[in-house]
């Protein structure tokens, strides 16, 4: 028996799973739909004929489970709004009775009533709420609603719920005019404060286009430096933890060059809406997918990591001058990576993005 | 001497990790590891065996002298009783 520090365990935790192929973490993107209509949104769905594709809570109780038997200790639950899913609470108390740890990404619009309750009761593992606003006017702007105040008291009454709260903040060019006052009115609740700065190509059947929301590199990084003025114990951040450079997913001598280097198909999957796994949630699915409905999710997991592991970067990164330093990720490269290339303008920001974390770690 | 409600043991290749569940996840916020024989030790008395019957299979799977296998029982006993994953 042994008693460690959390951090020792999570990385011997995470080791072990690289070691022995275990998904440890998944997510699972309950639905498309949502009650905002963010204009950058990636997955949101608005025709009304998905409600009746939906996979049922059964479905998805079954694909958790199949899950559960490979060995995942971490579940997210995120959508669209994954509390506007028919089933939500019964898959909660299904995950949560099998001792995984529920984390759950929401825009906070639902979280009161029946939902605050219950995670009073069964506290998520990390609660992660998205804050598209300052005030009506900018929440309109970014979601389509005047929804600012609900938000807003939701958020408090999480707080005094002692719930295991994270701000979300996804700037994109709607979001500018208010960046400072949001970011101000984040750091009010004295939270971990997150700056997600990439952001995904929406799905094809979105109707949405990246180009008409993405930020230059000039107004990211000028975002960032305001992040860290504003909010500098919050450990807001343009990378998310995988994309840490050769931290989470193991190192190039773990792992292999011109590999991808996160945990995303080598410890963690993803499950879209219609039950389609990718390695990661926004992993271009022309890419890499497979359907768990199908195959069942062992044989999806087995055949994701195959490919995951075979996966190169494209062979203009190998002589890049920032190879060493670049987390290579689909993703990020969005219709490029389809085409086997690197989108310039992501290479010119992941240059700036590594200088400022090599900065951040140095003055660590 | 038995394991509280509200407790899993996950095994998986390399680990051993047992979790709290449903509501007493607002209670016990940590995991624990344990090695090969404390899971066992863990795992039987989960199912209700006696410290008798938990020794016995000890004994037989390691090979070792009944007492000292009851001796064991009672020692990772104590730290599940520590850890507040057992009751008496």
């Amino acid at each position: 028996m042994r008693n460690i520090p959390h951090r020792i365990f999570e990385r011997d935790f995470l080791e072990n799973a690289l070691k022995h192929t275990i998904p440890v973490n998944v997510a699972f993107e309950l639905t498309p739909l949502c009650n905002l209509n963010c204009k950058m949104c990636y997955v949101h769905l608005q025709d009304p004929s998905v409600r009746n594709r939906l996979l049922s809570g059964d479905k998805w109780i079954s694909i958790m489970d199949q899950a559960f038997d490979l060995g995942m200790f971490s579940a997210l639950l995120t959508g669209g709004e994954a509390l506007t899913h028919p089933d939500f609470f019964r898959i909660y108390r299904h995950l949560t009775d099998r001792g995984v740890c529920v984390s759950l990404k929401s825009n906070g619009v639902l979280l009161c009533g029946e939902a605050l309750e219950l995670f009073r009761k069964i506290p998520p593992t990390t609660l992660d709420v998205s804050v598209y606003g300052c005030d009506d006017e900018s929440y309109r702007a970014v979601t389509g609603c005047g929804l600012f105040e609900t938000v807003d008291r939701n958020l408090r009454a999480a707080l005094d719920a002692d719930m295991p709260l994270r701000l979300m903040i996804t700037p994109s060019v709607h979001m500018m005019p208010w960046m400072e006052k949001i970011l101000r009115y984040a750091g009010s609740f004295g939270v971990e404060t997150r700056v997600n700065v990439y952001l995904a190509e929406p799905y094809d059947n979105t109707g949405r286009k990246k180009e008409d929301f993405d930020l230059t590199a000039d107004q990211i990084m000028d975002i960032l430096q305001m992040a860290d003025e504003i909010l500098p114990d919050s450990g807001s951040s343009g990378m998310d933890d995988d994309e840490a450079p050769a931290e989470k997913g193991g190192s190039e001598s773990m792992i292999g060059k011109g590999m991808l280097r996160c945990a995303a198909g080598r410890t963690r999957f993803a499950v879209s809406w219609e039950g389609i796994m990718a390695p990661c949630l926004q992993f271009p699915k022309e890419m890499i997918s497979e359907n768990v409905l199908e195959s069942g999710v062992a044989q999806a997991w087995k055949t994701i990591h195959e490919k995951t592991v075979a996966l190169r970067a494209p062979a203009e990164c190998l002589n890049c001058g920032i190879r060493d330093e670049c987390v290579w990720c689909p993703i990020k490269h969005g219709h490029a990576a389809l085409s086997d290339r690197c989108d310039p303008a992501m290479c010119e920001l992941e240059k700036r993005m590594n200088s400022r974390w090599r900065e951040r770690k140095e003055k660590e | 001497m038995t394991i509280k409600e509200g407790f899993i043991l996950r095994r998986i290749p390399g680990m051993n990790i047992v979790m709290p569940t449903g509501e007493n996840i607002k209670n016990f916020r940590n995991a624990i590891t344990l090695n090969d024989t404390a899971a066992l030790i863990f795992e039987k008395l989960q199912q209700g065996e006696s410290v008798g019957a938990v020794a016995e299979a000890l004994a037989s799977r390691y090979g070792i002298d009944r007492n000292e296998a009851a001796e064991d029982v009672q020692s990772v006993f104590g730290d599940f009783l520590e850890l507040g994953l057992a009751e008496e």
